[in-house]
């Protein structure tokens, strides 16, 4: 579904990504991994269009789309959760999630028919239903400024307001950051229950633990280089990653 | 339910008929000329909204393209075409109804575009400009947009103040009145005093539905999130420099057709239109009206700007908008109807645009 060729990208000078490649099946939930500053969120920003590659390619559906806009992007039904949540906090939890379906809604193009722009109202009012079914707190509080919730509530308005574009590949930037233990526990039990929907994940975290229990395949991203990639099982084991990044074998500095 | 939006507007319009029975009661329909023209500032003000209050973009050079506005149709109305009326392209103008012969002042008869033809170029114009200044400028953020557009307005200010066919520093007198339909024209003078009134109020009121409409649409809801976050509305599939950009274009016709306007009313338009210091007005008065109010920036736009063509700030015109510049910076960035204390008093009064 996507695969990412020799990526690289930075800001201004700095060399981030060093050549990425990775791939992600459909259907799958493929977590990258990594410490401060290893390129994770680099890498995501990329794929989505925010930032423009250097070199290399990103295929999403057997199509080029590193040189394609952000919006087209998402309109092809990959979409972000960026880092961080950005929701809109004076705009109330309804107006955050419609603006998840942005690109769906009928742009007034009178001589390109075709499905993709009969998206009608209906269909995303269908959207905005599955939503509040996944997060019954978001319709509780529909109304609600979206800045008055709660972290954990944030994290969750973010997700749903990415799923109301009907993304096919969700890319998620550390939902865990920032939020209660218990919350991350519960945003973890959504993200099972959308692979089990079917919905193809790209996880970027620096929570391994939580990110290798639900993911089936991982990467380890290190200062802009994959240096380690199996299924979620080996990536367990590796002695690499338990002591990198899983906290086990700790062992005391005079040993 | 979406009807809703638009009954401030009838409140309004009733309120304006109240507002001219008051007036010729007491004798004083004098003051409607200030309206009148209060009323024109206020479209720059209503553009300004839209892109500083709703999309987050600051611009200090609104005063510019007020100015393009207002100069173009009095350029196009008063340049004598005469010697050139066997000219190829003037003689097509002619043929197709677009020029029109008058006398000016002193007699002298002159072959000049028509008020339409001039209006139609003026927002063309300005739209132009503004397309080309935005697509480079509008990428900037913050203090730098805003400088940006600052320099924009000393050029245009420059640019007036130094070509001949503008007049310098007189500006350009003698613009004739702007036939609509019939006897509607726009015109200065007194027996068209009430019916200029109600022509500028009608020409607002339109210009608010306009405003309200769209940002009560999804692109307003586009325009909200790219002022709260311009990176996550990016990430979610909205065209950020095409939004930011249409409503830069969008906010520079208004205020053209504001200055386009008014210098048919006025019959003049001189270089202190397109000084700094208006474009600085035009932001105080977005800022006093509450950022993202529409209605509030449209209410202060007319109080103040009347207020100022009254001349009850005397010579500190300028210093008072400048004040009131700083003060609502410090005391009450979000508006004034969003000071806690002022806030009940607000939903009174006019209800946030958006809520």
């Amino acid at each position: 579904m996507l695969k990412i060729l020799n990526l690289e990208a930075g800001y201004g000078e700095l060399r981030v990504l060093k050549g990425i490649s990775l791939h992600v099946a459909p259907g799958e939930v493929v977590t990258v991994i990594g410490a401060n500053g290893a390129g994770k969120t680099t890498l995501l920003k990329t794929m989505a269009g925010i930032l423009k590659a250097r070199c290399g390619e990103v295929e999403f559906d057997k199509r080029r789309i590193h040189n394609e806009p952000a919006e087209r992007i998402v309109a092809r039904g990959c979409c972000l959760v960026p880092e961080g949540r950005h929701i809109f906090s004076t705009l109330t939890v309804k107006e955050n999630l419609l603006l998840g379906s942005y690109c769906r809604a009928r742009t007034f193009r009178p001589w390109r028919k075709g499905p993709d722009h009969a998206d009608n109202e209906q269909s995303i009012e269908s959207t905005l239903e599955q939503v509040y079914e996944l997060f019954g707190i978001l319709k509780e509080r529909s109304g609600q400024l979206a800045g008055t919730l709660s972290g954990g509530q944030q994290q969750m308005l973010a997700i749903g307001r990415a799923l109301m574009s009907r993304p096919r590949l969700l890319m998620m930037d550390e939902p865990s950051l920032g939020v209660a233990p218990l919350v991350v526990k519960e945003i973890y039990k959504t993200i099972v229950n959308l692979k089990r929907r079917g919905l193809t994940i790209l996880l970027v975290e620096q929570n391994a633990r939580a990110a290798l229990a639900v993911a089936d395949r991982g990467y380890v991203l290190e200062t802009g280089q994959i240096v380690l990639q199996g299924t979620a099982r080996q990536l367990c084991d590796s002695p690499e990653v338990q002591r990198a990044y899983l906290g086990k074998e700790y062992r005391s500095i005079d040993e | 339910m979406r009807l809703r939006i638009y009954y401030p507007v009838l409140a309004t319009a009733v309120l304006i008929v109240l507002l001219h029975l008051a007036l010729a009661y007491a004798d004083a329909t004098y003051y409607m000329t200030q309206i009148t023209m209060s009323a024109y500032y206020a479209l720059v003000v209503i553009g300004l909204c839209l892109l500083m209050g709703y999309a987050g973009q600051a611009s200090l050079g609104h005063a510019g393209f007020f100015a393009i506005g207002g100069y173009t149709a009095a350029v196009l109305t008063t340049y004598n075409l005469r010697p050139y009326a066997d000219a190829p392209f003037v003689s097509l103008c002619r043929a197709l109804g677009l020029t029109m012969q008058w006398k000016d002042l002193y007699g002298t008869d002159i072959l000049s575009f028509t008020p339409w033809a001039a209006f139609g170029s003026a927002l063309l114009l300005t739209g132009l400009i503004a397309l080309v200044i935005g697509a480079s400028v509008i990428r900037l953020k913050g203090h730098y947009l805003a400088m940006a557009t600052l320099g924009f307005g000393l050029i245009v200010y420059r640019i007036a103040l130094g070509t001949p066919v503008l007049g310098r520093a007189d500006g350009i007198s003698n613009v004739p009145p702007f036939h609509l339909l019939g006897s509607l024209q726009v015109n200065g003078r007194a027996p068209f005093r009430i019916q200029n009134y109600y022509l500028a109020w009608v020409v607002v009121l339109i210009a608010m539905v306009l405003a309200l409409n769209l940002v009560h649409s999804r692109v307003g809801r586009a325009l909200r999130s790219i002022h709260e976050n311009e990176e996550a509305a990016h990430s979610l599939g909205v065209n950020t420099y095409r939004y930011k950009l249409a409503v830069f274009v969008l906010s520079a016709i208004f205020a053209a057709m504001g200055g386009a306007l008014l210098t048919h009313y006025s019959g003049s338009i001189g270089p202190a239109e397109a000084t700094v210091m208006k474009s600085v007005r035009y932001v105080a008065i977005v800022a006093v009206g509450g950022m993202a109010n529409l209605w509030g920036a449209m209410v202060m736009g007319i109080l103040l700007n009347f207020l100022s063509l009254r001349g009850v700030f005397g010579s500190f015109d300028d210093t008072v908008f400048g004040a009131i510049l700083i003060m609502m910076m410090i005391f009450a960035p979000q508006g004034l109807l969003r000071v806690p204390r002022l806030r009940a008093l607000g939903s009174l009064v006019s209800r946030r645009s958006h809520a």
